[in-house]
């Protein structure tokens, strides 16, 4: 069954059209994300569907019921914030337990639970810590305990590792993933950053102005993606100018067979699907950055230039004619419009 | 140059510091030293003669000092806690809701303060007398609250608007209702600003003369009206001991205040969020 359901979702804030019709459904236990430049309307869109903010338009569904007479309080959707949001007041237990608390759980029980959850999330030790004595990545271990805690039916994780430095983050990813994993429970996460979705979501939703633009999963988002913009969102791309005719694409680097209506396209096709040869052709590299793990070149041909990925221990010098060769199977096909 | 770094940065706080400290402490132990001074002729430095005359005239019971003194303070504390009461949902609307005409409502709670006292009292006697509420306890409470709505508002739109609503949000999705979220987030939050403001409200009504004076038609006696004759006539002893017992006697209330608030809500710091 459908956890959530969302349809023609349109959201105004003060006058201001922020989410223009959302279609999205998510499935019990899945992780998804919602992907997209600060601005879009993800963080608005997961407000409303904890019901923080109520939409102008549409309907939201959580487990088959229509979420709208539902307060924000009733529907089981727990937002991890971006700031987190510990209550400074109580301590590291304490704030664990708020949920259960407020529902009424004996304390025996609540603390019991509240225990065990800082167990999972590496938290032993600093029950009784005021949260302003906590370094960052504690603190969003503390507001992931908590937010778990109160038994959320929908996890909703706005930008969790924006504010962590790298080590911290890698770390939060795993626990994130391992919590998911053990816990199975419904998630959605709010990101700009590409990778993040990559890593650690089943679905994507590519979201731009108020709108979700794909949503699938996330090898089908990055290979097969529906717009050059969502093509574009996953780092630097190459498109290729040329003319379909009789199944064929022409274009200045080769053809290759596609059952495409005639005219004219635009072949996306990603760098790492580009190969440098040795030998000297006519492409000239006209910069190469190293990256640890991989290069990024910039190679030249005529007046078109193309990013190519190469593996580390190629030798490429700036200036070296080579050779190219085009994965035209990787290729995905935009219509051009005339 | 280091020397007048070193000048800037520690000698100059430290006098400024111990000088503010001194005009206070002064002046207080000038008024402990005048409480239990028999006679004191100039120039001596010190009293000739010390006297424990004022121990009767405050504790001994046929002045009426200590009941004035303990119905005084029920009237403060009665005017603290309606005026916190009123200002906490008003500087909740001021600082987070958007309505028509609010920056001109946020102007009429200060007016308690720009218009003088003598010209509001006047016009605040005429209505009293109409509701006969004039020579009352409830008329003095209520003209106290008015003097005071002013200050416990600005305090509390200040601190409301600092906090925020983001605490509230995070409640509410982790399942508090919104009387929980009032309780156990939001009170603790506004803490700090309630107890600024509750002191605040309750020394302004304390030390209130001319108001009390005037609606309460000299029927309510309030502590400082009842020590006034006494600094009138020049009795310096008996007034330096009233003044004595009016400082602690406020000072005792806001430590109370404090402590058992802070103790309730486990609030050790002022806490803020944007």
């Amino acid at each position: 069954m459908q956890e959530l359901f969302i349809k023609d979702l349109h959201v105004r804030l003060s006058g201001k059209e922020i989410l223009k019709g959302i279609h999205l459904e998510i499935r019990k236990g899945e992780f998804i994300s919602l992907l997209g430049p600060s601005g879009c309307g993800k963080t608005t869109l997961i407000k409303t569907i904890a019901g923080l903010l109520q939409p102008d338009q549409g309907e939201i569904f959580i487990r088959g019921q229509n979420a709208h007479p539902l307060a924000p309080e009733k529907r089981g959707t727990v937002i991890v914030f971006q700031d987190l949001r510990l209550f400074p007041n109580l301590n590291v237990l304490e704030n664990v337990e708020f949920g259960m608390r407020m529902k009424g759980v004996p304390k025996g029980l609540r603390q019991q639970k509240a225990l065990s959850l800082l167990e999972k999330v590496e938290m032993i030790g600093f029950e009784r810590r005021r949260v302003n004595a906590l370094s960052g990545g504690q603190k969003q271990r503390v507001a992931l305990a908590r937010a778990i805690a109160a038994e959320p039916s929908i996890l909703l994780l706005d930008e969790p590792f924006t504010s962590l430095d790298v080590n911290t983050k890698e770390k939060m990813i795993e626990l994130v993933l391992q919590l998911h994993q053990d816990l199975n429970i419904t998630t959605v996460m709010v990101t700009h950053d590409q990778r993040d979705a990559l890593l650690m979501s089943a679905r994507i939703a590519v979201m731009s102005d108020g709108q979700i633009l794909q949503y699938d999963t996330s090898k089908r988002v990055y290979e097969a993606p529906t717009s050059p913009y969502v093509a574009d969102y996953f780092g630097k791309t190459n498109y290729l100018e040329g003319m379909v005719k009789g199944s064929a694409f022409r274009s200045l680097l080769g053809d290759c067979l596609v059952p495409l209506p005639d005219g004219p396209y635009q072949m996306m096709i990603r760098p790492n699907h580009l190969r440098i040869l040795a030998k000297p052709g006519d492409f000239i590299i006209l910069s190469v950055s190293f990256l640890g793990d991989r290069m990024n070149a910039l190679v030249g041909y005529q007046d078109q230039e193309l990013w190519v990925t190469a593996g580390p221990d190629v030798e490429l010098t700036v200036g070296e004619r080579v050779n190219l060769d085009v994965d035209f199977s990787k290729g995905v096909f935009y219509k051009k419009e005339i | 140059m280091k020397t007048i770094n070193n000048l800037v940065s520690k000698v100059l706080p430290k006098t400024i510091l111990y000088t503010a400290l001194l005009s206070v402490l002064l002046p207080l132990g000038v008024l402990l030293i005048w409480s239990f001074a028999g006679s004191w002729p100039w120039p001596n430095l010190l009293p000739k003669t010390f006297s424990f005359r004022v121990m009767g005239e405050l504790f001994g019971g046929y002045s009426g000092a200590l009941q004035v003194l303990f119905s005084s303070i029920l009237i403060s504390l009665a005017v603290a806690l309606v005026s916190i009461l009123i200002s906490i949902p008003a500087a909740r609307a001021i600082a987070l809701y958007d309505f028509w005409g609010k920056d001109f409502l946020e102007f009429i709670t200060l007016l308690p303060v720009i218009v003088p006292v003598t010209a509001f009292a006047m016009g605040t006697q005429i209505l009293f007398i109409r509701l006969n509420l004039s020579d009352t306890v409830l008329g003095v409470i209520l003209v106290h609250i008015i003097l005071c709505l002013p200050y416990t508002m600005k305090i509390l739109t200040e601190v409301t608007k600092a906090t925020g609503t983001k605490m509230e949000c995070q409640a509410l999705v982790l399942g508090a209702t919104p009387f929980q979220t009032f309780r156990y987030v939001t009170l603790p939050l506004l803490m700090p600003g309630i107890i600024a403001a509750a002191s605040m409200a309750y020394i302004i009504s304390f030390s209130q003369y001319f108001l009390t004076f005037l609606v309460g038609g000299g029927n309510i006696i309030t502590f400082s009206m009842f020590m006034f004759p006494y600094i009138q006539s020049g009795d310096r002893t008996i007034s330096s001991g009233y003044s004595i017992l009016f400082i602690a006697t406020s000072l005792l209330v806001f430590i109370l205040f404090e402590t058992l608030m802070k103790k309730y809500y486990h609030v050790e710091e002022v806490y803020f969020f944007n």
